[in-house]
C-alpha cells in the first residue's frame, strides 16, 4: 500500500522579485512500512517538502495525497517553553499536537522514561541541558499515535546510547508497519530502506545505500577535502555498511 | 475542525500563557490587576479635581472606562503578535488556538480586577448585582476583541507596520474615548464617538452598573453588532491567510 503519494509536487518563493523553487516537479511514493531517507545539501528543498507533507506549507502545483496519522518532528525545541517545567511542558506540547489529557495523563510515565529524564518532572527546561531537550522533544513526537513519521534531522542530537535508542524505536516502528521518512544531511542513514538524493528541488538519484556515497562524492566536488578527511570517511562507511550490512 | 477540541486548546494555552508570563516575579498574576489599578489611580489623582465634581460616582466611572481600554489595548496587541510564533512553522495545529488564548488570557485574569469594581460598588452603596451586566458585557467585548485580534494578527504577518500603527491608534483613543472626561449627549463629541466601538461598551456598562439602567437602543445595539461584524470579518480574512503563515515566520 502507498502512503505518500506525491505527484508533480511544487512550491514556489518569492525572494527579492526573483522566484525560486525549493521543491520542482518532485514526484515519488512512499510505501507502508518503509524508512525513506532523504539526503540533500543545505537549501536541496529536504525541509520544505517535509513542511509540504506535514500540511504546514500549500503546495503551489501538483498533488500530495497521505493515507493516515502523520506525526512530526521538524526541528527541536518545538512547543517546548524553557520557562516551563517538564511536566508542564509534556502537557503543552502534546495538547499541541492534539492529544487529549487523559491520553497525555496515560502517556506522561512513557514519555518521561523514554527521554531518560525520571526526576526532572518538576525541573524548568532553561535548566536543562539542549541534550536533555532534544531527547524530550523527540519523545513527545513519537508518543503521538501515527502512522506516517516524518523527521528533520533531529535524532543525531543526544548522546551515543540515546542515538541507539532512537534507531531501535525506529526499527520498532517498521515492525509495526509505520512509514518513515527521515531528512538529514549528515549520512548517519543506515536505517533507511531507500534514499532520496535531493538537489535543487528535483531527485538527484534514488536507490540503496549506494546514493550516500554517491552524494557524498558530488557534495565534497568543490570542497577541499584533506586526503586524511577521505580516508577516514571511507573508512566510516565502510563501518555503517558491515554494521547495517545483511 | 471540532469546535469543542478548539476551545480545549486555547485554553490549555491560555493557561500556560498565564503561567508562563509572570513566572519569576514576586506578585506574579496579581500584575494584572495592578497595572490598570495603577492607571486607574494616576487618572484619578489628575482629573478627579476637574472631572469629579461634575460626574457622579466618579471612581467608578472612572474604573469602567479604564477597564474597558485596559482589556482592549492588551488583548489586541497580544492577540495580533501571537502569530508572531515559530511554532506555526513546525507542528500543523490549528493557529486559531495561539489568537484565542492570548485574548482569552486577559480575559481570564481580568476576573481579579472585577473584585477592585465589586469592592467600589459597594463602598458608594451601589448593588453589586450589577456586575452580572458588566460580565454579560464583556463576554460581548470578548468576541469583539477575538475579531479584531484574528484580523490584526493575520494581516500583521504580511505587513509588519499594522503593529506599530496600531499601538498608535490604541494609545490615542485613551484620549479620543470618554474614559476620565464625559462627552455631552447630542453634542459632536458623542457624534465623533459613535463611530468608536468602544464608546458603545464603556457607556453601556456605565448605564448598567453605575446608574442601574438600560442603555439607549443605538448603545444596545452597538454593543450587539460591534462584535458580530468584528468575529465575521476578522475570522474570514484569517481564514483564508492563516495556510500563508508558516511562510512568513
Amino acid at each position: 500500500m502507498i502512503t505518500i503519494e506525491i505527484k508533480d509536487l511544487s512550491k514556489k518563493f518569492k525572494i527579492k522579485q526573483r522566484l525560486i523553487y525549493p521543491v520542482k516537479n518532485f514526484s515519488l511514493d512512499v510505501r507502508k512500512g518503509e524508512i525513506l531517507g532523504i539526503v540533500g545539501k543545505n537549501g536541496a528543498g529536504k525541509s520544505t517538502l517535509l513542511r509540504i507533507l506535514a500540511g504546514i506549507y500549500k503546495p503551489d502545483g501538483g498533488r500530495v495525497t497521505i493515507r493516515g496519522r502523520v506525526a512530526t518532528i521538524l526541528g527541536l525545541n518545538f512547543g517546548l517553553d524553557k520557562r516551563l517545567t517538564l511536566r508542564d511542558n509534556v502537557y503543552f506540547s502534546c495538547s499541541l499536537l492534539g492529544m487529549s489529557k487523559r491520553e497525555i495523563n496515560s502517556k506522561f510515565g512513557r514519555i518521561v522514561e523514554f527521554a531518560e529524564l525520571k526526576g526532572f518532572e518538576d525541573v524548568k527546561l532553561y535548566k536543562f541541558s539542549d541534550g536533555m531537550i532534544a531527547r524530550l522533544a523527540f519523545s513527545i513526537a513519537i508518543h503521538k499515535d501515527f502512522d506516517i513519521l516524518l523527521i528533520d534531522e533531529t535524532i543525531s542530537v543526544g548522546d551515543v546510547s540515546f542515538m541507539q535508542k532512537c534507531e531501535n524505536k525506529i526499527f520498532e516502528f517498521k515492525k509495526a508497519e509505520k512509514t518513515i521518512v527521515y531528512v538529514s544531511h549528515s549520512l548517519d542513514i543506515g536505517l533507511c530502506d531507500r534514499i532520496v538524493w535531493m538537489d535543487k528541488g528535483r531527485i538527484m538519484a534514488i536507490g540503496g545505500r549506494e546514493i550516500i556515497k554517491k552524494y557524498w562524492r558530488d557534495s565534497v566536488k568543490d570542497t577541499k577535502v584533506s586526503e586524511e578527511q577521505i580516508r577516514l570517511f571511507k573508512e566510516w562507511v565502510r563501518e555503517l555498511e558491515r554494521k547495517n550490512g545483511k | 475542525m471540532k469546535i469543542g477540541k478548539l476551545a480545549g486548546l486555547s485554553w490549555t494555552l491560555a493557561k500556560y500563557n498565564l503561567k508562563v508570563r509572570y513566572t519569576g516575579s514576586w506578585l506574579g498574576f496579581l500584575w494584572y490587576a495592578l497595572k490598570p489599578l495603577f492607571y486607574f489611580s494616576l487618572l484619578l489623582l489628575i482629573f478627579s479635581k476637574s472631572f469629579g465634581n461634575t460626574i457622579e460616582f466618579y471612581p467608578v466611572y472612572l474604573l469602567l472606562g479604564v477597564f474597558f481600554w485596559n482589556l482592549f489595548t492588551n488583548a489586541t496587541s497580544s492577540g495580533m503578535e501571537s502569530t508572531e510564533n515559530r511554532l506555526i512553522k513546525s507542528i500543523k495545529f490549528p493557529s486559531e488556538a495561539l489568537v484565542i488564548s492570548a485574548v482569552l488570557s486577559y480575559f481570564v485574569a481580568h476576573l481579579f480586577e472585577i473584585g477592585l469594581l465589586v469592592i467600589l460598588l459597594v463602598y458608594f452603596s451601589i448593588s453589586p448585582l450589577n456586575i452580572i451586566f458588566y460580565i454579560v458585557l464583556a463576554a460581548f467585548f470578548f468576541i469583539f476583541l477575538l475579531g479584531i485580534s484574528f484580523f490584526l494578527a493575520s494581516v500583521n504577518l504580511f505587513f509588519r507596520d499594522i503593529n506599530p500603527i496600531w499601538k498608535v491608534i490604541v494609545t490615542s483613543l485613551l484620549f479620543f474615548t470618554p474614559i476620565f472626561y464625559s462627552v455631552k449627549i447630542g453634542g459632536p463629541g458623542q457624534f465623533v464617538n459613535l463611530f468608536n466601538p468602544l464608546y458603545y461598551f464603556i457607556t453601556a456598562a456605565r448605564s448598567f452598573v453605575i446608574y442601574s439602567e438600560i442603555p439607549d437602543a443605538i448603545i444596545l445595539l452597538g454593543v450587539i453588532v460591534f462584535p458580530l461584524i468584528s468575529i465575521l470579518i476578522g475570522y474570514i480574512i484569517f481564514n483564508k491567510l492563516k495556510i500563508k503563515f508558516a511562510e512568513l515566520i
